[in-house]
């Protein structure tokens, strides 16, 4: 399974209540492949599950900036791409 | 000369190596410049980079410096001849060369209008702009001069601000608080309800991004001095979308507005300054309502990941260094030289030599110079020493702070507090910023939390009248002949340094 996004250890710890819960939480999330910071609505686990995605987390982890990994699904990217 | 003209010389000149195999945005030209930045290496060019149109580039390395020849690819920028001098016979040129103003002209068109997109066509990610290290919170343009105008003058700024492609259209840049780009935002724009509109620039001519970076005061155009340091007017055009004028030899202009009050979060990133900044702050969001681009656009990229002789160290010895002289020739303090340290950009040392010394001098310094907010926000320790020590030797700095100096007293410490123009992002932290700290300036003014002045000059009259420790203070003149004369038959290539003299120059402000 590749990365498909990454969050920042601090901000998913601003929503440490909702972590491998049903509900979804406002979450914005960096798209791995484009580097893109994008709003979303998201289901957040610590465990795999079935057709979830993996995002790793960014943070202080010893001597690397990456460690963690968790487990998202993006249930909905919120507001549409700003208009000019 | 523009970007391609200046590359095209490099490679002549052995400075310059082309990477024709595919290497990704995503942290491999990250990783190529930091190692050919650790080797004091070429400038490189990458002819093919992944997921990007044909003919789409980017260079790394292209101001820094080597072993051999630090100054070389700045005097090959600046179009000074020989380019093998040294810092010092460097700098002072480039300071020279300041002192001259031409005013820009305006053309039609140029290069950088070959493409031309708005609205929905406009895609920043469509450049190779590079993802650089592991925890940066995006990719960012970090060679580029953004650029911004005083409504109710001439005066167009340009300035180097790391800046944050967050979205295909939008934004972020890193600006300091003290920056003339937030003064002329929350001074001029905000107050009258107005957006800011901003040109970021990628490419031209190199010079762009070196003055872009070069401390000189608020209310001076950096095009008039491009101009005067070229000799020839800037070619300008005028924005799709704006009345900016943006060097019409640019390889990309995005085109966009701030306004005020409008912040993303911005960061974390590897910076400059050592260490990776961070935690993710509110910073403006740039809108971009407009791309023009050359047809095969090259991305000039600053490699930030490592120490040395690399570009950011490189611009720092040289603009930095002459742009601080050129602020002090302003004052009438009685400095000789100024200049940045080599060591790290960040502006740990920002050092001087000197004479005429007086009690007080060091807070007189540090008022009039180092209070510029260009200089200030930099530079956290400043060390002051006699006018014969050579200020481009760290050697013969450490030397002076640990034989002329007495912390207990010549140290001077300081809390300089910059009183920001707007509650913004905060930026220009230091590594040693606890937590705490860091979280009581979150989203409030930008702090320098330290501020130290050393001086480093001779207090009273040493023991035998010797001031230094050196080959022509401690040997007798005969033995240093026998020295010089003998040194080739010894089998010592080198020529061999003796009484070289420094710094003979008046002191800048007088």
């Amino acid at each position: 399974m590749s990365i498909k996004y990454k969050l920042y250890y601090d901000e998913l710890m601003k929503h440490k209540d909702a972590i491998n819960r049903e509900n979804p939480i406002d979450l914005e999330v960096m798209y791995a492949d484009v580097k893109e910071w994008k709003p979303t609505r998201s289901l957040v686990s610590t465990e795999p599950v079935e057709g979830w995605d993996e995002a790793v987390l960014v943070g202080p982890f010893g001597n690397s900036v990456e460690g963690e990994k968790v487990f998202l699904k993006v249930v909905e990217e919120l507001s549409p791409e700003d208009e000019d | 000369m523009d970007l391609r003209d200046f590359l095209n010389i490099l490679k002549e000149r052995g400075e310059l190596v082309e990477i024709n195999e595919e290497v990704d945005w995503d942290l491999e030209m990250s990783a190529i410049s930091a190692m050919t930045q650790r080797l004091r290496g070429p400038a490189l060019l990458f002819n093919k980079i992944k997921g990007m149109n044909p003919g789409y580039r980017a260079v790394s390395e292209h101001y820094a410096g080597t072993l051999r020849k630090p100054f070389r690819r700045i005097a090959i920028c600046m179009g000074i001849e020989p380019d093998d001098k040294n810092w010092f016979e460097g700098t002072q040129e480039i300071a020279k060369k300041m002192t001259n103003v031409i005013k820009p002209v305006q053309v039609a068109t140029g290069p950088c209008k070959e493409v031309i997109k708005m609205g929905k066509d406009v895609n920043a990610f469509e450049f190779p702009i590079t993802y650089g290290g592991l925890g940066d919170c995006g990719r960012y343009l970090n060679c580029q001069t953004t650029i911004c105008k005083d409504p109710d003058s001439d005066w167009t700024n340009w300035g180097n601000y790391a800046t944050l492609v967050s979205k295909r259209n939008r934004m972020v840049t890193s600006a300091s608080t003290s920056s003339d780009f937030y003064a002329l935002l929350h001074t001029k724009y905000a107050p009258r309800g107005e957006s800011m509109p901003v040109a970021i620039v990628v490419g031209g001519d190199p010079l762009n991004g070196l003055l872009g970076g070069t401390p000189l005061p608020s209310g001076v155009s950096e095009a008039d001095v491009a101009g005067g340091m070229r000799g020839a007017p800037v070619e300008l055009v005028k924005c799709e979308t704006s009345d900016i004028l943006v060097p019409a030899n640019s390889e990309i202009v995005f085109e966009g507005e701030v306004r005020a009050g409008e912040t993303a979060l911005e960061g974390p990133k590897t910076e400059c300054f050592g260490f990776t900044v961070g935690p993710r702050t509110p910073a403006p969001v740039i809108r971009i309502h407009c791309v023009t681009h050359r047809k095969d656009p090259i991305v000039p990229i600053l490699s930030q990941v490592t120490y040395g002789m690399s570009s950011i160290e490189s611009i720092q010895m040289s603009m930095f260094a002459a742009g601080l002289n050129f602020v002090m020739a302003q004052s009438k303090i009685p400095i000789k030289q100024m200049m940045a340290a080599t060591v790290k950009w960040g502006g740990y040392s920002n050092l001087m030599a000197t004479r005429n010394w007086y009690p007080g001098f060091i807070r007189d310094m540090f008022d009039a110079g180092l209070m510029f907010p260009a200089t200030n926000a930099y530079y956290d320790v400043s060390d002051m020493v006699d006018d014969d020590v050579n200020i481009y030797h760290v050697e013969e700095i450490v030397d002076a702070i640990y034989t002329q100096s007495n912390p207990a007293k010549d140290w001077v410490p300081s809390s300089a507090c910059w009183d920001a123009r707007t509650s913004g992002g905060l930026v220009s932290v230091r590594s040693y910023l606890e937590r705490e700290d860091l979280a009581k300036l979150y989203g409030k003014m930008t702090v320098t939390t330290g501020y130290w002045t050393r001086d480093n000059t001779t207090k009273g009259e040493p023991p035998l009248g010797v001031r230094r420790m050196s080959f022509e203070t401690v040997l007798p003149d005969e033995i240093q002949q026998w020295v010089v004369d003998n040194w080739k038959k010894w089998g010592l290539e080198e020529e061999p340094a003796w009484n070289k003299p420094y710094l003979d120059l008046p002191p800048l402000g007088m």
